[in-house]
């Protein structure tokens, strides 16, 4: 494993992989630093940088973006008490009373060094915790395959805050999309309506592309364009940073970090739950917690430290068990299926030479957006102010671009166009466009773990449906499967009893 | 639109989509229907019970919906449907114009259009230049990924 490490980071010391990580962590900061523009929206528009690129150098450039695009999201919360990204929502409760004071400089330099912390701990969770789970996946036959995509599924009941009858109904139609194409067991095609194009099923990225990025797109067309008060970034003062600065809250650093890599890894529970987790607990346990929500900047440390160790925390499960953690490690885990690389054991021995250098990019993408979020805070303030009509008719282009390129086939930007309005309309009913995600891309996982095991089982439904249960680790996976789904509910239930 | 309505129109919209897609399938052998079959018949269950409840069901989203806000929504219905239309003519001739010019025109048209605060008139063909020039540096130059070409660039 320790030649692995140091192999990844001799290629991520690369020139070139350096330049690209520098310039995907630029582009990350200022889509995460865009209201409105989600990290899931900068990552998925920005992944057809990566498609000329070998396999290493656009997953280190992908890291970037990740990390970048995460720690923007501080930006504009802490000026606009806007959220650049959900991740920082919890952000705005201490980083605009700062501004407001006067303090905004501070609670930028704060945010980052906080972020810095944050993305290291969540990258060491990454390098030490993924290997081992990656290689317990190796005991996994058919059924249990196909297990950890129905658990992968059950991340819909936590998504779906709203209305769980939407999100199971969301689910679904991923589901239902995701049959679309060759079956895999018998290579009959389905669903496509003659259509070449559609042999290959509905390609991954055009469909999260429209589905995350065209659909916010023509979200922000319908709304008014913010009022944003740039006095917040006229007047905004960066003080010198002093090595002081880096361990001002030590313990909160810690805790928060810890808190956001252990939500990270938890599949549905995303940057902003870890985000208010960390800043109750840094509160809780604060000498002064009365200073917290009136701009203390130890509640900025907080929500940052945890919302950026998320990123490493959500892409253990992505790339050991091919779950995602939350939406932009599912655009991501299709940035690494364009690469022709899969989840599982196999990256992190046959394709080691791709993998680690993407964990040690990852790292360096730490350093990288906080040398670049310290020197030009100010600068990066200035996005915010990007006419909302030009920012969206180039998305609106980039758009198009990120879905044709990735096969050059025209029929992947009507495939986009279709899913980014039909995903509209469903999001503004209150349907959840994660759950589709999720349903898209396990659907064929879990279809071909189910027929695996049928055809182990002689074809008979009885026998398949006997060996979930008959097999340790199936069974185990079935229970944790039904506690996922249904302690979501318990609560939302106890919850309301207690209200009531 | 309230929101009853509009997931009124939607639980429609997704039993129809499922009830096709299930009658659709009737077609496939035995094995490749198995999973199809189960995915349609839930989904028209659960789009069906989506649509009785919207009968019984207190929306608390609808309880501010009154003229000004029908007022704001027609305005904000009334862009995005520009939106829609601009994109669908735009995906549409890409491949008959040519990417770079009709992105050009949809960039310039579609700021125009969707921004409330209009800027001066060359700022829009000089941005949308700007960003073009960017994606061809980047793209075919760089990364030399072919994009489509229609009877111009």
């Amino acid at each position: 494993m320790l030649s692995n490490i140091l192999m990844g980071f001799s290629t991520a010391f690369n020139p070139m992989n350096l330049l690209l990580l520098m310039g995907g962590t630029v582009l990350g900061i200022l889509f995460g630093a865009l209201p409105g523009v989600s990290s899931t929206m900068g990552v998925a528009v920005l992944i057809p940088l990566t498609y000329g690129m070998d396999a290493a150098s656009g997953l280190i450039m992908l890291a970037g973006i990740y990390c970048g695009s995460t720690y923007g999201g501080s930006i504009s919360a802490c000026l606009l008490n806007t959220p650049g990204t959900p991740a920082s929502a919890a952000t705005t409760m201490d980083g605009f009373p700062m501004t407001r004071k006067g303090r905004g400089g501070e609670a930028l330099q704060e945010a980052c060094i906080a972020s810095f912390w944050g993305g290291i701990a969540g990258a060491l969770a990454l390098f030490f915790l993924a290997p081992p789970i990656a290689n317990f996946s190796l005991k996994f036959g058919s059924q249990e395959n196909a297990m950890m995509a129905v658990f992968g599924l059950t991340i819909i009941v936590s998504l779906s805050s709203g209305s769980l009858l939407k999100g199971f109904i969301s689910g679904l139609l991923g589901l239902l999309v995701s049959m679309v194409g060759m079956d895999v067991a018998t290579a009959y095609p389905r669903y496509i309506f003659n259509i070449t194009a559609l042999y290959g099923g509905i390609a991954i990225i055009p469909a999260i592309v429209g589905l995350y990025s065209l659909t916010q797109l023509l979200t922000s067309s319908g709304e008014k364009t913010g009022v944003l008060t740039d006095d917040n970034i006229k007047k905004l003062h960066v003080p010198k940073i002093t090595p002081k600065d880096f361990v001002r809250y030590p313990l909160t650093y810690i805790k928060s970090s810890i808190i956001g890599a252990f939500v990270g890894i938890v599949p549905g529970a995303g940057g902003n739950i870890a985000g208010y987790m960390a800043y109750n607990e840094a509160k809780r346990t604060s000498k002064t917690p009365d200073e917290f929500g009136k701009g203390c900047r130890e509640g900025v440390a907080a929500t940052e430290s945890a919302n950026n160790a998320v990123c490493g925390g959500s892409l253990i499960p992505m790339l050991t068990l091919g779950i995602p953690g939350n939406s932009v490690a599912a655009v991501l885990m299709g940035g690494l299926m364009i690469q022709g690389l899969n989840p599982g054991f196999s990256l992190f021995t046959n394709y080691a030479h791709v993998t680690y250098p993407f964990l040690a990019g990852f790292v360096l993408a730490q350093f990288a957006f906080t040398i670049v979020g310290l020197i030009g805070a100010k600068q990066f303030a200035q996005v915010v102010k990007v006419p909302k009509g030009f920012l969206l008719a180039g998305i609106g282009v980039l758009c198009v671009v990120g879905s044709y390129a990735a096969s050059n086939n025209i029929t992947d930007v009507y495939i986009m166009l279709i899913f980014g309005i039909v995903g509209y309309f469903l999001k503004t009913a209150g349907f959840d466009i994660s759950a589709i995600v999720l349903g898209l891309m396990l659907g064929s996982l879990a279809e071909a773990g189910f027929m695996q095991a049928f055809n182990l089982c002689h074809k008979s439904i009885g026998a398949t449906l006997m060996s979930f249960v008959t097999r340790p680790i199936s069974l185990v996976l079935l229970i944790i499967c039904v506690v996922s789904c249904f302690s979501p509910l318990m609560s939302a239930h106890k919850k309301k009893k207690a209200q009531s | 639109m309230t929101m009853k309505l509009k997931e009124r129109v939607s639980a429609v919209f997704l039993f129809l989509l499922f009830g096709f897609a299930f009658i659709y399938s009737r077609k496939f052998p035995d094995i490749p229907k198995i999973i199809p079959t189960g995915i349609t018949v839930l989904g028209c269950i659960l789009s069906a019970m989506l649509f009785v409840r919207t009968f019984y069901m207190h929306y608390k989203e609808d309880e501010n919906f009154d003229a000004a806000a029908l007022a704001e929504q027609k305005a904000a219905t009334k862009k995005i449907a520009i939106a829609i239309l601009m994109l669908i003519i735009y995906v549409g001739l890409i491949k008959v114009v040519g990417f770079y010019t009709i992105s050009f025109v949809f960039m310039m048209a579609f700021s125009y259009v969707i921004d409330t605060e209009k800027h001066k008139l060359w700022t829009y063909p000089v941005v949308a230049i700007g960003v073009l020039a960017v994606i061809y540096g980047i793209f075919s130059m760089f990364l030399q990924v072919p994009l489509p070409k229609g009877f111009l660039i």
